[in-house]
């Protein structure tokens, strides 16, 4: 097809722009579309070029580029492999969001040598999404303080210096500390004595029937598209999930003149016994708690809350959701449900850490009660059980961007003192700032969730026809059928397939975790999938070295 | 806890144990089969599924020859075995993914070429079917072979199967004919009695009259028990899979001068190994060594080129076990006719079957359907 489109924004947006949400064909032919947006789920994969592969959320659109859609596949292309570069910073940083960028510039600042790489083209993370390049010359740029604190950010990395590698994937990590990335299509080893991982979290994929459709997609998804494409999918928008992200969407897509017909909200945050809750927020933070509650008010008319959209439908794509209240264990209430016109869902229902690489090293987890996944023990410093080896922001714990900052910055120093770098009297002054503002904003994001306190959506939705595994067209009811006492989550993968596909077992993993363990009990590490790279699906011939 | 009891106790929930509880289930024999983890968790649930009867590249010596002629004689149990495999998979009703379409072993400069001679000689004087393909009619046979590859063996027994589901589908065919099946059951010590065997359990104790040891990688412990030492060495190994794609690799393809086996699964996946080393850590946990991914996928490129722009997913490792020479270890111990090795590692997984089968013999009293004297752990015994 001819996509036309912006130069510089992502194939994804100019593909939604035009109204082509699947975009591949799923386990059984099914059509596929965008759903994560970050390039963790493999739902977007395009050729580009005659190269097979390409993710749509992560490639930017350039004139001529050739796109065709995917499947069935092409002959493959041959490459050849490449000699390694060799970096051997002191402080390895990977992951340029909030954290990452904060951790590279203290330590920076501290005198440690220090790299800082991530996998996108640009730096900022998801957070700090920068506008596409097809818009930074627009009227349109963005004045909001996210975007501002972000430039700002990205601003005073780069005027310190810090080396940064952008569009640089860490795919594996091997004896010590070595870590094999590959920047572009370039292998580099990199061997340095401290690691900061800054790798962030993506989203929970809560399954529902018809929740792989294309038009359905995460929260983080949505907002990708219209906050740094300017793109709005879809026409009619249903927004769902918990907390107050989805609803910085809602109010992003209207304000941009999107028509959102539902805000469907899990907690049910209005019970007066919860105003204190509300009046802690206040004192913390009366800022970002003033922006909440501004939200509240522009999209009073679209909430509901104590709901959720319990069921999508459509043949190709989404046409119809229904809408559901909840009860106390989040079961969907039956019999005064209401069916809405829409033609795209976004979803947010909290986030996993982005833990591969964590567990790579080997670095212990422990069970996460608030997301169902893991969550990695640390130090004060953000130092893991693996010495020298931190793990900063939403990637260790969920809890916004100004304490991954916080943390980040912490991290930061303390590695680089470790390393010998006298702190200087301002930087220890500094670290004890960010030890104070951390403990408040962890006191808010408490009072927060505690507001928002509602059932986690784990499996309530999915009846015994739902897709669990999504890359695999793995059912639940499958995967009921042959759950037997002592069953450990390798049998079930190795007997059903499921974990097994391209998003490597990233969305349906913590699932089966809980559907195998004990009713009541959190699941231990043993019950998820074994850590294995690489952490992103690569092509061999750019992993491939010949023996010297 | 009351005691349990069973003629017949099977420790080790892999291919070799759930064979013999089949074998043993099958003709009536009272079975009870322990696992301290899961069916299938570990080598027999892990490895390529791969079907191999050509003799692997490490055991050419061109400068020893009596060793090679020495490794190439269990050999002709390898064409039993996948003959035991096709049979299986006729008898018992689950899907395994069984396809004997024969393997190759591919030479690429003269020297290699020159050693598959020497195999394939010795090969054909010991009646396994190898034939010798030249670069010509192995593109023919191959074509997704690189341009000017010089020459391969061909070996029509070889094939693959799907281990993930293989084990599990024997499992439940030895459960249908009655076998007991107990997993996340530790054994911690075993003594012989005047009627057999008593086995100390974390679920309590088993009365067994005859005990068959087929731990694997971790026999040794077992032998231990009773007093036996075998000579094991346990180690890792990796693979890799890729995307599915689809089927145009209908072939086990090894190298003859480099490590490497690939094939493609059922599903469309290239399943990429040929016994690249992991590292075991003091816990006895496998993990994978990055140089082994990087080396194993360079050979696998070179020879199928258009690998090279497929997704690699997924690298694993497994612990695999070696004992002495590296042959199967089946039969009795020395003095203690009740206590049977069911052993066939390191390459234990196209063994699996036959040696299930042959050890269920002997444990059922009668004698053994091949000539197993090779195999006895009487070896270790002088």
């Amino acid at each position: 097809m001819t996509v036309t489109g912006l130069a510089g924004e992502s194939l994804a947006a100019s593909l939604t722009a035009l109204g082509r949400f699947a975009l591949k064909r799923g386990p059984n032919a099914e059509p596929r579309g965008l759903y994560c947006g970050m390039g963790a789920c493999g739902e977007c994969l395009v050729s580009v070029d005659g190269q097979r592969n390409v993710r749509a959320c992560m490639t930017k659109l350039t004139p001529g580029m050739q796109v065709r859609t995917c499947a069935p596949p092409e002959l493959p292309l041959a490459r050849s492999a490449l000699v390694p570069d060799c970096r051997t910073p002191e402080i390895l940083v990977i992951g340029g969001g909030p954290a990452g960028l904060r951790a590279a510039l203290a330590a920076h600042q501290a005198g440690a040598g220090v790299l800082l790489v991530d996998e996108r083209e640009s730096l900022g993370g998801q957070f700090f999404k920068t506008l596409a390049p097809s818009h930074r010359f627009l009227d349109a740029v963005p004045s909001d303080s996210q975007f501002l604190a972000g430039q700002r950010l990205r601003e005073a990395v780069a005027a310190a210096g810090v080396p940064c590698l952008t569009s640089t994937l860490v795919w594996g990590t091997g004896e010590g500390l070595e870590i094999a990335a590959l920047a572009g299509d370039r292998p580099i080893e990199i061997r340095p004595q401290r690691i900061i991982l800054a790798t962030g979290a993506i989203e929970r994929g809560v399954p529902l029937p018809g929740w792989t459709l294309p038009g359905a997609m995460t929260t983080g998804a949505a907002q990708t598209l219209i906050r740094a494409n300017r793109v709005i999918p879809g026409t009619r928008i249903v927004v769902a999930g918990h907390g107050p992200l989805n609803w910085q969407l809602a109010a992003e897509l209207k304000a941009a003149g999107a028509q959102v017909v539902a805000v469907a909200e899990s907690s049910r945050m209005l019970d007066p016994l919860r105003l204190r809750h509300f009046a802690r927020m206040l004192r913390l933070d009366p800022r970002l708690t003033f922006n909440g509650a501004r939200l509240l008010v522009q999209l009073w008319s679209r909430l509901s809350f104590g709901s959720c959209v319990a069921a999508i439908h459509g043949d190709t794509h989404v046409e119809a959701v229904t809408l559901a209240a909840i009860d106390a264990a989040g079961r969907p209430i039956m019999g005064r449900e209401r069916r809405l016109q829409a033609d795209v869902v976004a979803m947010g229902y909290g986030f996993y850490a982005a833990n591969e690489l964590a567990r790579l090293l080997g670095c212990r987890h422990r069970h996460d009660a608030a997301s169902g996944g893991l969550m990695v023990e640390r130090d004060a410093d953000g130092q893991t059980s693996v010495a020298g080896v931190y793990v900063v922001g939403d990637g260790a714990r969920l809890g916004g961007a100004p304490a991954a900052q916080a943390e980040g910055e912490i991290a930061g120093l303390s590695a680089a003192a470790a390393l010998g770098h006298a702190l200087s009297a301002a930087l220890l002054r500094r670290r004890a700032d960010r030890q104070r503002d951390l403990q408040r904003r962890r006191e808010f994001q408490s009072a927060l969730w505690s507001l928002f306190a509602a059932p986690r959506l784990a499996l309530q939705l999915a009846d015994m026809q739902t897709i669990i595994c999504r890359c695999e067209g793995v059912r639940r009811g499958e995967i009921a059928a042959y759950l037997t006492p002592g069953l450990q989550i390798g049998g079930l993968k190795r007997q059903l397939r499921a974990g097994m596909g391209r998003c490597q077992g990233r969305y349906c993993g913590p699932l089966l975790a809980e559907m195998i363990a004990a009713p009541g009990v959190g699941a231990g590490e043993a019950a998820f999938f074994a850590p294995r790279p690489p952490v992103r699906p690569l092509p061999l011939g750019l992993i491939a070295r010949r023996e010297p | 806890m009351s005691a349990q009891s069973a003629d017949v106790l099977v420790v080790g929930g892999g291919i070799l144990g759930c064979s013999v509880a089949y074998y043993l289930a099958r003709e009536g024999s009272d079975v009870l089969l322990i696992e301290r983890g899961e069916i299938n968790g570990q080598a027999s649930g892990r490895n390529a599924g791969s079907l191999h009867v050509q003799m692997l590249s490490h055991f050419l010596r061109q400068d020893d020859p009596a060793a090679t002629e020495l490794a190439g004689r269990p050999l002709r149990l390898h064409v039993a075995g996948v003959a035991e495999w096709t049979a299986l998979s006729g008898e018992i009703p689950d899907p395994i993914e069984l396809h004997v379409d024969g393997g190759l072993m591919v030479a690429t400069n003269p020297a290699e070429r020159e050693l598959l001679l020497q195999k394939i000689e010795l090969e054909q004087r010991l009646g396994i079917p190898v034939t010798l393909l030249d670069s010509s009619a192995l593109a023919e046979r191959a074509p997704y072979l690189a341009g000017g590859t010089m020459a391969a063996a061909f070996c029509s027994a070889e094939g693959r199967l799907n281990p993930a589901l293989a084990t599990p589908a024997i499992a439940r065919a030895a459960s249908r004919f009655g076998a007991r099946l107990s997993v996340q059951r530790r054994l911690f010590g075993l003594e012989s009695s005047a009627q057999g065997f008593l086995a100390h359990t974390e679920q309590g104790p088993i009365h067994a009259g005859k005990v068959i040891n087929a731990a694997g990688p971790w026999g040794d412990e077992v032998a231990a028990m009773l007093g036996f030492h075998l000579p094991m060495e346990r180690f890792v190994l990796q693979m890799n899979v890729t995307e599915s794609v689809p089927r145009f690799l209908p072939h086990l393809v090894q190298h003859v001068g480099a490590r490497l086996t690939l094939k493609q699964a059922s599903n469309g996946n290239i399943i990429i190994g040929g016994g690249w080393p992991g590292r075991l850590d003091q816990t006895d946990q496998p993990h994978l060594l990055l140089d082994s991914i990087r080396g194993n996928l360079a050979i696998a490129c070179d020879l199928v080129p258009c690998l090279s722009g497929l997704s690699l997913l997924r690298s694993w490792p497994g612990i695999v076990g070696r004992i002495g020479d590296g042959n199967p270890v089946l039969g009795a111990m020395p003095g203690m006719p009740g206590f049977l090795q069911a052993l066939a590692i390191p390459n234990g997984y196209t063994l699996g079957p036959i040696c299930g089968r042959l050890v269920a013999e002997l444990a059922m009293g009668r004698a053994p359907s091949h000539d197993i004297s090779l195999f006895s752990p009487h070896r270790f015994y002088h």
